[in-house]
Formats: structure tokens, C-alpha cells, sequence
């Protein structure tokens, strides 16, 4: 569905991607982690149009990304919950999923999606009328998800949900995770925490200063050792 | 090539002093209008610095234009009830008053305000622009009355609406200041050559470089060990005095000041000629301001004339009546709006662009860097360290105590504590958000603590402003690099020194001796680090040209600069490759090595932390979650956590988690 | 007492009109970080267009009862769809390819649109100010329609002046709070790259921005006309400069703060054309806005926004 090949993305004058290339199957979880400043949200950025890579290229279900402005590539189907929660802080939860929805075209879907949001998240309908930045940090996650949620996209792109959680809430949120994918969702997951990642996903590279330095079943690297030392700077 | 410019300066020459007798010659009469087109190059000059130099969108500029002309009028008119007139004040002496004047006025806007954000201060020098005319407008009749005490009764101090006239003349034996033109023509081409000399000398200088860097990049320049304020301010002082010195002159040439000379379109105009020329670029304005002077006296008069002509000829009634100079200020804003879209550099200035991103990276892999040369680092930096060296104690070179930082309802920095022994490296690690930099920022003076103490060579450095922790001797670099772009690697350097050296505005015009020495020893220097840092052969090669790994090393070039006992490195080898990374690695242990530099660093290549540091601090949301030297860190189980998630193990041979 | 309570009746309206040009500055502002400079000069012409229309609809003198249900709104119409057109025109050729500079290049920009603004009415109208028809029947409501003696003066203009401010600013509100594109907007000034994340088209959402508000500044060009029934090619840039004030002071990019600051520098102005001399408003309105940039930036209702270092 997701193909990135070689991709070089800079950010400002730092080489942040150094020839990228992975894939996302439908109905998969994939996840991409690294320890921070190794590259992680710049994909996730590049695949989103937010930076164009300056080699690569970025395809989606066979077309390419690359060059192409956010707001099409969102209207294609992808999604995005981004690093930071970045929720509009001034507007209401109601408000926020509707934003979520904006770009679509078939308005009539918005209100049943709406209320599947509401039954996944129920916290978020108690607070529906709540200001976006009144709420705690994993009410803003759920909100976060629940948002990209409401584009009903094909691929969701999930910008390490786990930041700032505590250790029950990355349980529920990576439930919910896996429900979303049950229920027929392609997810990238960029992560930071590594074992909740692997855990839930069916693949995973691991992404060191730009480059992807280790890719397998999920299962097995969270088995090996090769994880943990990549990420602590032992040879 | 010098024969050429000498013929050429020779021919500008006999043009400037021979025009006025040219003039009379052939009956022009056009050398009222031309001085008075050169008082109006002398205030672009003087918002030049302001604008040019130090980049501040000044919209009120008139106003102290207005100033210097009524101070004029209160020493030398008597048509005016100042006290002060009587004394016979001379000409000449009034000038420099009415400058003085200005410059404090100036000084005392600027203080409270110049802090405030570029497009604020821009809206806040056009309310004092507009407030000194309606203050002048309204200052003819003033009474004040206390009780049934009337000390001041109908003071004119400004004469009101009808503005003041006559007014005092200067006064040069044999030379009759008079109706006659040329002797005015001379004193302001004398005046302005000077000022022109003055400028270019001020350019060229340390306060020139500081106001460089600081249009460049303020933050940068702050944590370079440049005052924001006091240098932004001295340029605004300056422009002031310039825009009152010109004034006064006009005052007497004119011999008449009325309030609605020096309205909000005057200061538009000059922005206009500032902008148009080139700010930034002396000749530039001098153009900018020929030509707008040129376009609104000649130009569109002339157009006039042709358009009436063509009109008749053709029989178009329209065009009869066409009056071009009713159309000045819309040509006026137009020009503005066509520089800014098509030029914003104006027709001579240097074009302010953001840094290069290099365009293939195997070209830059190609060359490999030089390593630094132990034999390299400048001598007058070694001799520097070890006498500091010598004179210290044993203490912690920095200790850091309970650090808290709240942004909103965010605790970015809880209760941190790190010490930093002297003469080591001390890694900063932690997941992405765990306030590394909030600290960095935090302890070079760009945010203010919200508790704590910070304790540097055993003196606390609370409440003190990033260029002054510089000067006590802390240097940075930034995570993104943040050099002067559009200036030399030299120069770039020689900023760094800024806070080392000590010449102001009469050293850089005059340059004693004693300054001439300073700027040689503080280049010597430069070239030195230069050297030592391996880039010896690109002084001369602009900031944003040089490829990544340059850059960063001429960060460190210019940190070097500031003569530190401590150096911050905010993830000094992001976006390098592994060669780069070697020889920067080298880098820092030399400089600690032989220069007995301490040095704080954060990093995310977590080779280059464990390699490097002798000890590491580990931060999580904003709490230190353990401290130790590279082997403890990698086995620390919280360490482990904070990075992998909670109960990630070396797992047991065949099982899972 | 009279006198404090007539000055704050003739507030009302000058605040209000205040308030309607501040909302324009500060929807911007909130929107591209601009102050547009021209926005006050899109206010003068707003007058002078709609003067325009009037005299191409035939109307000369005060407007019937009939006319007033009828034309009046048409004029008002026309007028907001012309000036609301112009600033979008303004944004897309003057402001629009200096998106990514600097603050200060678009305000430059911008001073030079004002410029061009200005001169293109004074060339239009002539230097002098220009007598507006007595359109809206001004009458002593006090005196006529009650019946009561009373130094005040309350008179249908100054219902007029309520009468369409009020309802502009419950559809503008009812715009930006429950309709698609009005969120959308508001999403847009608080987060540009995650609105484009959610599939909104950024530079479409700030056009239309510029087009409510260039219909505001109209609105209020109609309304000053028909209040004080004169103009001058001038008076676009103090009025944008106090409108400005009033933005600033209530917080700028602040929808009620930009109401409410129109309210209280309505006042402040009245209260000192009064009380003071109207020589001296201009200097104590600009003095208010030096004030709050320096010490108070954020304004009234505005929250601090920390530059990123």
C-alpha cells in the first residue's frame, strides 16, 4: 500500500532521511522506531508532504507522494495523529473531530464515523464541548487518534502516541490500537518506546541517524538484543 | 585599474564642486532644490543605520527630524518666547545641540521599547511619529496653571500650526549664509561627506559587525556575547542624531519650520529611498535617495509637461489635463510594493537569503575534513587557558542545584541537578521532550528559571543576560546551526570576539592607534582559531556557502572566540557522517585536552556520547532519572526504560518477553 | 452629567465602527501574522463606493420607508461584496508572494498598498472632504417620538449604527463557530501545518479571511458615511490606526477582544474629543497602543505566546 524507496530528506541544511526505503502492506501494523533525532517524524513528514525529499520517491497504493500538497495527499486517504498531539487548543473537542473530517467528500459517512469515535474514546464524549487544551495529555491523544480517525483514511500515520503517557494509559491506547486495526485500518506506527510498538505490530524497522538499520518480524526483534543496543550506542 | 578609479574619482570631484558655478552660469536655478534633496539624502543616511544596519523598521523616523529643526528654532529664533533665545547661539553650536537632542530623546524612546517584536516596533516608532507633530501643532499656546498661579502663561514653543519663522542663520566670515545658494550647496556637501566617511568607518568595525549580527540573527548573537539592547539602542541613538543634525540645518536654510514638513509621508518617503537603494548599503541609499528626490522633483513634472503636450497634439482632453505630481504618493507606494515583490535587496543591497542546502552529498563526502592539529590551536588561546587554568580552584566548574522550569502547566525541568567537574566532558542524554535544551537555554540566560540555583566557577549567574554569561565564559553552539549567514567566516569569528573587545562609536570612526592595534590583534586571532579548526584558506568565503560540516565547526570557531571556560554543544555531530563525526569527536577532546576547556554536551548519536563523555546525566520529562559514567548508563535499568519502554530486557535465550 | 452621558452615546457609534475595522485587522493578523496596513483605506473606500452605488441606483436624498427596507441593504450588499473583492485582490498581488519572508517585508508591502490606496481616492474624489447625502432619515428620537425635552441627543442614525453592527457581528460570529469553513479558519490561525494536515486548503482559507474582512471594513465605510455624512480621502489611516489600537488592546487575533477594544477606544476617543480637545485624541489613542505593546502585547482577552527560541 506504502512504499518509500531511497528517500533523502533534509531539514534545513541537515541530511535528517539517508535513503529510506520501506514498506506497509494493507491490514498491516508496521512500526518504525529509533531512539529521537534518528529520523522518525521526518519520514512520517515526508510521506505527508510537510518536506519534499530531495531523492526517492514516496508511492500510495501506486501513486506517488512525493510532490504532491498535504491537502491531496490527505484527501487520497492518509491520516495522520501528529507527534505532539498538536490538537487545536482553542476549539472543542466536537470541533477538533470535525476538522478531523473536513476534507471529506462523502459528508453524509461523518455522522456514523462520529459516533464510532465516541463508542472508541467514550471519554471523549463526555467532554465533547470541552476547549482541545483543557484536556490532559491522554485525553488529547485519544482526541489526537479520534481526529485522524473521523478522515476514515485507509493508512493512519501515528506520531508517537505514547509521549508524555502514563504507563496504563499506553496500555489503553495501544489497545485501541489494535482494535482500529482489527477493524480493517493500515497503521504506521513511529514510536520511541519499543517494546509497546513491537508488541503490537506485525513488522518493524528500526531507523538510526537516517538510515533503517534493522527490519524483521516484530516478534523477533523483540526478542534479540539487537534493539536495545542499537538504541544505547553499543557496537 | 587604480587609474581608472582615480580619473574617476578626479572627474566626480570637479563635478560636485564645479556644479553650483555651472548653475548660475547657465541660469538653472536648481541649486536651492539640490541642497535640499542632499538634507534629505543626509536623513537617509541617518535611517540607514537604523534600518540598514541594524535592521529596525523605523516608521516615525520624521519625527526626530522635527525635533532637531525646533530645537533650532528655540536656540535661534525670535519669534519663539524660548528662554533660551537672547544668548546669540551660534549656528555651528546649535547643530550639535540640536543632535545631542535628539540622540537623548531617542535614547529615552528607545529604551522601554526596542525589546519589543520587529513588526511592534515598527507600529510603536509610528505613533511617536505621529505623536511629536500633534504635540509641535499644539505647543504654541501653552498656559499652566497651578492653584491660582500662572508660572507659564502662553508660551509659544513651537509656534503652533504656523511653525516658526525666521530663524537664526550660521555665521563664517567672508561667507554670506544669505539668499545665495552655494554656500549652503558647500556646507551641506562638506556635512555629508563627512557623514558618508563616518558611515562607511562605522560599518567597518565592531559596532558595524555587532549590528550585522544582530540583523542576522539576534538570538545567535545574544548567546555570542553581543547586547541586543544596548547595541540596538546606540544604533537608534545614532540614527536620531543623525535625522536632528539635519533638521537644524534645514531650519536655518529654510528659514522657516512649519509642522507639516514632518508628517508620517516624510518618513515613508526616506523609507522609500532606504529601501529602494538598498538598506544596508551606502551607496545604495545614496542612489535610492537621488532617485526618489529626482523622480518626485523632475520627473514627474516633466512627465507632465509631455503627457499635456501629447494630449494637445493628439487632441485627447484627458491628457491635457493631466497633473502627474498629484500622483507621487501612489507611485511612492508603489515603488515600496514592486521592491519588496521583485528586489527586496533594493537596487544595491546585499540579498538577505537563508542558508544553502548543499545539493549532492557526495560531493561534500569527497573531501574529508583536515583534522585538527594539536600543533594548530593559536597560541594566545593555550597561554589563556592555562593561566586561567593556573589561577583556579578545584571546585566544579559549573553546579547546577534543584533547576525548575515551568512552561504553562508543563513541568519542562524538575528539580534537575548536574555538576560539571572542571576540565570534563559531561554527556546530556534523554528521550525526545525530557527538557535537554529547555536546560541548555535555561542556563545560558535565554529563560528564566522558575527555581534553583546555578552556580558557575563559584558565583551564581542568576537573572544575568545570555551575553553577559558569555562574557563570563560560557559559550554555545545550537542544534540547529544559527551562524551569520550573509556574513564572512571571518567575520562570523571576529563577532565571537565581540565581547572581548572594547572600541565603541568614536574608536570606530576616528581609529586611534590604540583601536587600529585591537581590530589587527583580534583578526590574528580569528585567522588563528581558523586554523586550528580547519578552515584556514575560507575566511574570506560567505557563512551560508560553506558545506554542512564547515559550518559547524566555524560554530565552534566562533565559540572559541568568546575565550569560554565552558562550552555547551547542542548536538554537535546531528546530520554529519561518520568521517565528520570522527574528526569532530577529536575536535572537542583536544580543546578540552589542551585547552582545559569543560565541556557539556548533548547528543542523540549515542556512539559519540558513550565514547566521549566521562560521565552522563540522563534526563526524563523533565527529571534526572540517573548519572554515570557510559558502561553504568548502558546497563541502567531506568535508563533502559525511559528509552525502550518498561520491562524491555536482554532477554533469556528462547523466550519472549 | 448630561455631557458623560452623551459622550457615551456618541461612543456607541464610533465604537462600533471601531470594532468592525478592528475585527478585520485582527481576523488577519490572526490568521498570517500581518497587519495590514491598507485595511483602514479599504474602510474609506468602502464609503465612497457605496456613495458610488448609491448615486447609480438613483438615489440623492433621504430614502423612503419602502427604499429603506429595500435599497439600503442592497447598498450595503454591494458595497461589502466590492471592498470584500478589493482586500482579496490586495492579499493575492501584493501580500500572497511574500508569504514565506519576514514580518516586516509584507508590512512594508503593506504601507505601500495604503499609499497607493489614498492617492488613487484623493485623485477619484478630489483633496477636499466630500459631502455624503443625507441618505438614512436622522431623526431626534428623544424630542419627535417620545415626546421628551432632554439636552441628549439620541437620534435614528445611532439606531442605524446599532441596528447593522449588531446583526454583522452575531453572522460573523455564527460564520466562524458553526460553520465548516469558519472552523476552518479558526483552526488554520491556531495551527497551519496540522490544519493542512487535515486536508484543508491553508491559502484558501486566508482569502477567505480577507474577503470577510474587507466585507467589514465596507460595512463600516457604509455606516460612517451615512452617520456623519461626510468623507475625506484621509480618514482611512487614523481611523485604521485607532481600529488597530482597538485590536491590539483587546488582543490582537482575538475576535471579541477586537469588539471590545472598538468599544473602549470609541470611548476614549469620544471621551477626550470631549473632555480634553480633539487636537490632543490622536496622540492619547497612539500613546494607549504604545503603551499596551510594550507591557501588555497579548492585550486584554489575548494569551501569551512566547517567541521559540
Amino acid at each position: 500500500m506504502l512504499a518509500l524507496d531511497d528517500v533523502h530528506t533534509y531539514y534545513g541544511n541537515i541530511r535528517a532521511l539517508r535513503g529510506i526505503s520501506l514498506t506497509v502492506q494493507p491490514r498491516e501494523i508496521v512500526t518504525l522506531i529509533g531512539a529521537n533525532g534518528a529520523g522518525k517524524t521526518t519520514t512520517l513528514r515526508t510521506i505527508l508532504g510537510a518536506v519534499r525529499p530531495r531523492r526517492g520517491t514516496v508511492t500510495f497504493n501506486g501513486q506517488r507522494l512525493d510532490g504532491l500538497a498535504t491537502d491531496r495527499i490527505v484527501r487520497l486517504g492518509i491520516a495522520q495523529s501528529p507527534e505532539g498531539r498538536r490538537i487545536f487548543p482553542r476549539m472543542t473537542v466536537l470541533e477538533n473531530l470535525e476538522m478531523g473530517a473536513f476534507a471529506r467528500a462523502d459528508r453524509e459517512a461523518i455522522a456514523p464515523d462520529l459516533e464510532r469515535v465516541f463508542t472508541l474514546f467514550p471519554r471523549l464524549r463526555e467532554r465533547s464541548a470541552q476547549k482541545g487544551g483543557t484536556l490532559s495529555g491522554g485525553e488529547q491523544q485519544m482526541l489526537a487518534i479520534g481526529r485522524a480517525l473521523m478522515a476514515r483514511p485507509s493508512l493512519l500515520l501515528l506520531d508517537e502516541p505514547s509521549m508524555g503517557l502514563s504507563p496504563i494509559l499506553v496500555d489503553a491506547i495501544f489497545k485501541i490500537v489494535v482494535d482500529i486495526n482489527r477493524q480493517g485500518t493500515t497503521i504506521l506506527l513511529v514510536e520511541q518506546n519499543a517494546r509497546m510498538a513491537l508488541r503490537v505490530a506485525h513488522r518493524g524497522y528500526v531507523i538510526q541517524t537516517g538510515r533503517i538499520v534493522l527490519q524483521d518480524a516484530a516478534a523477533d526483534l523483540l526478542r534479540s538484543d539487537l534493539v536495545r543496543k542499537t538504541y544505547l550506542g553499543e557496537k | 585599474m587604480t587609474a581608472r578609479r582615480g580619473l574617476g574619482g578626479f572627474a566626480l570631484a570637479a563635478l560636485l564642486i564645479g556644479y553650483p558655478f555651472l548653475d548660475r552660469a547657465l541660469g538653472f536655478q536648481t541649486v536651492h532644490a539640490v541642497s535640499d534633496g542632499m538634507i534629505y539624502v543626509l536623513l537617509a543616511l541617518g535611517l540607514n543605520i537604523v534600518v540598514g544596519y541594524a535592521g529596525m523598521l523605523d516608521l516615525g523616523y520624521a519625527a526626530f527630524f522635527a525635533i532637531g529643526a525646533y530645537a533650532m528654532g528655540l536656540l535661534n529664533s525670535p519669534v519663539l518666547g524660548s528662554p533660551l533665545y537672547g544668548y546669540a547661539w551660534s549656528f555651528w553650536l546649535c547643530i550639535w545641540i540640536a543632535a545631542a537632542v535628539s540622540a537623548l530623546l531617542g535614547t529615552l524612546i528607545g529604551a522601554p521599547t526596542l525589546r519589543v517584536r520587529g513588526d511592534y516596533l515598527a507600529i510603536i516608532t509610528l505613533g511617536f511619529g505621529e505623536i511629536i507633530p500633534v504635540a509641535i501643532r499644539n505647543l504654541g499656546d501653552v498656559t499652566v496653571e497651578i492653584g491660582g498661579w500662572r508660572p507659564v502663561e502662553r508660551l509659544n514653543l513651537t509656534g503652533g500650526e504656523n511653525g516658526v519663522n525666521p530663524v537664526g542663520r550660521p555665521y563664517l566670515p567672508g561667507v554670506p549664509f544669505e539668499t545665495d545658494p552655494v554656500p549652503w550647496y558647500f556646507l551641506i556637501l562638506v556635512i555629508g561627506l563627512f557623514s558618508l566617511w563616518a558611515m562607511s568607518r562605522l560599518q567597518d568595525s565592531r559596532l558595524g559587525r555587532a549590528w550585522m549580527a544582530i540583523r542576522e540573527d539576534e538570538t545567535a548573537a545574544d548567546c555570542t556575547g553581543v547586547n541586543p539592547i544596548s547595541t540596538k539602542l546606540l544604533a537608534f541613538a545614532l540614527g536620531a542624531s543623525f535625522s536632528g543634525f539635519a533638521g537644524s540645518i534645514y531650519a536655518a536654510k529654510l528659514q522657516a519650520i512649519t509642522p507639516g514638513a514632518f508628517e508620517f509621508q516624510v518618513s515613508i518617503m526616506l523609507l522609500c529611498m532606504v529601501v529602494l537603494g538598498g538598506a544596508g548599503s551606502l551607496k545604495g541609499v545614496i542612489l535610492g535617495a537621488m532617485l526618489i528626490t529626482l523622480f518626485d522633483r523632475v520627473v514627474l513634472a516633466e512627465a507632465t509637461f509631455f503627457l499635456r503636450w501629447l494630449g494637445r497634439s493628439l487632441g485627447v482632453p484627458l491628457l491635457v489635463t493631466a497633473d502627474l505630481t498629484l500622483w507621487r504618493w501612489f507611485f511612492f507606494g508603489l515603488g515600496l510594493v514592486l521592491v519588496m515583490l521583485l528586489r527586496p535587496q533594493g537596487l544595491a543591497g546585499r540579498r538577505i537569503r537563508p542558508m544553502l542546502v548543499p545539493d549532492t552529498d557526495d560531493a561534500v563526502e569527497v573531501a574529508p575534513p583536515p583534522a585538527p592539529r594539536v600543533e594548530a590551536i593559536p597560541g594566545w588561546l593555550r597561554e589563556r587557558a592555562h593561566r586561567v587554568g593556573a589561577a583556579a580552584g578545584t571546585g566544579p566548574i559549573l553546579e547546577v542545584r534543584g533547576l525548575v522550569k515551568r512552561f504553562g502547566g508543563i513541568v519542562a525541568l524538575n528539580e534537575i541537578d548536574l555538576v560539571v567537574p572542571r576540565g570534563s566532558i559531561i554527556g546530556l542524554i534523554g528521550p525526545n521532550g525530557a527538557g535537554k535544551t529547555t536546560f541548555f537555554n535555561v542556563v545560558t540566560g535565554l529563560v528564566r528559571p522558575d527555581g534553583g540555583v546555578i552556580t558557575f566557577e563559584g558565583r551564581p549567574l542568576a537573572g544575568l543576560r545570555p551575553n553577559a554569561i558569555v562574557a563570563r565564559g560560557i559559550a554555545r553552539t545550537f542544534q540547529s546551526i544559527r551562524l551569520f549567514a550573509n556574513m564572512t567566516v571571518l567575520e562570523n569569528v571576529l563577532v565571537g570576539e565581540h565581547c572581548r573587545l572594547r572600541s565603541t562609536v568614536p574608536g570606530a570612526v576616528f581609529r586611534p592607534p590604540a583601536v587600529m592595534a585591537e581590530e589587527a590583534r583580534a583578526r590574528e586571532r580569528a585567522r588563528g582559531l581558523l586554523a586550528f579548526v580547519g578552515l584556514a584558506d575560507k575566511d574570506g568565503d560567505l557563512a551560508r556557502n560553506l558545506p554542512y560540516g564547515d559550518q559547524r565547526r566555524l560554530e565552534i570557531a566562533r565559540a572559541l572566540a568568546t575565550e569560554p571556560r565552558l562550552l555547551l554543544l547542542d548536538e554537535p555531530t546531528a546530520g554529519m557522517n561518520p568521517r565528520e563525526t570522527e574528526t569532530l569527536t577529536e575536535l572537542i577532546g583536544l580543546v578540552r585536552r589542551e585547552l582545559a576547556l569543560s565541556v557539556l554536551l548533548i547528543e542523540h548519536d549515542m556512539q559519540v556520547v558513550m565514547t566521549i563523555s566521562d560521565r552522563i546525566t540522563v534526563l526524563d520529562y523533565g527529571t534526572r532519572i540517573a548519572e554515570g559514567t557510559p558502561a553504568e548508563i548502558q546497563r541502567h535499568p531506568r535508563v533502559i526504560e525511559a528509552y525502550l519502554g518498561t520491562g524491555y530486557e536482554p532477554a533469556a535465550p528462547g523466550g519472549a518477553i | 452629567m448630561t455631557k458623560l452621558l452623551q459622550t457615551l452615546l456618541d461612543s456607541i457609534a464610533v465604537g462600533s465602527l471601531y470594532a468592525l475595522i478592528a475585527l478585520g485587522y485582527t481576523m488577519v493578523y490572526g490568521i498570517v501574522e500581518l497587519i495590514n496596513f491598507a485595511h483602514g483605506d479599504v474602510f474609506m473606500l468602502g464609503l465612497f463606493i457605496s456613495l458610488a452605488w448609491f448615486t447609480l441606483l438613483g438615489v440623492t436624498t433621504t430614502l423612503g420607508p419602502w427604499q429603506l427596507i429595500t435599497l439600503l441593504p442592497l447598498v450595503f450588499l454591494l458595497t461589502m461584496l466590492t471592498t470584500a473583492l478589493l482586500n482579496v485582490s490586495i492579499d493575492r498581488l501584493a501580500y500572497r508572494p511574500l508569504r514565506r519572508s519576514t514580518r516586516l517585508a509584507p508590512l512594508i508591502t503593506a504601507i505601500g498598498v495604503s499609499f497607493m490606496l489614498e492617492n488613487l481616492a484623493l485623485l477619484w474624489k478630489g483633496p477636499a472632504p466630500i459631502a455624503y447625502p443625507d441618505v438614512f432619515p436622522s431623526v431626534d428620537i428623544l424630542r419627535e417620538w417620545f415626546g421628551v425635552e432632554s439636552a441628549i441627543f439620541v437620534t435614528t442614525k445611532d439606531i442605524l449604527v446599532v441596528g447593522a453592527t449588531i446583526p454583522l457581528m452575531i453572522a460573523l460570529n455564527y460564520f466562524v463557530t458553526r460553520t465548516r469553513w469558519g472552523k476552518a479558519m479558526r483552526a488554520t490561525a491556531q495551527d497551519r501545518e496540522t490544519a493542512q494536515a487535515m486536508g484543508i486548503d491553508v491559502e484558501r482559507t486566508i482569502l477567505l479571511t480577507f474577503f470577510v474582512g474587507g466585507a467589514l471594513a465596507g460595512a463600516a465605510g457604509v455606516i460612517q458615511g451615512m452617520y456623519y455624512n461626510i468623507g475625506m480621502w484621509w480618514m482611512g489611516y487614523q481611523a485604521g490606526l485607532r481600529a488597530f489600537t482597538a485590536a491590539v488592546l483587546g488582543g490582537i487575533g482575538n475576535m471579541p477582544g477586537a469588539a471590545l477594544g472598538g468599544l473602549v477606544i470609541g470611548f476614549l476617543s469620544a471621551w477626550s474629543d470631549q473632555y480634553i480637545s480633539a487636537r490632543w485624541t490622536n496622540a492619547i489613542v497612539f500613546s494607549i497602543l504604545i503603551l499596551v505593546l510594550v507591557f501588555r502585547p497579548q492585550g486584554l482577552l489575548g494569551d501569551r505566546t512566547p517567541e521559540k527560541v
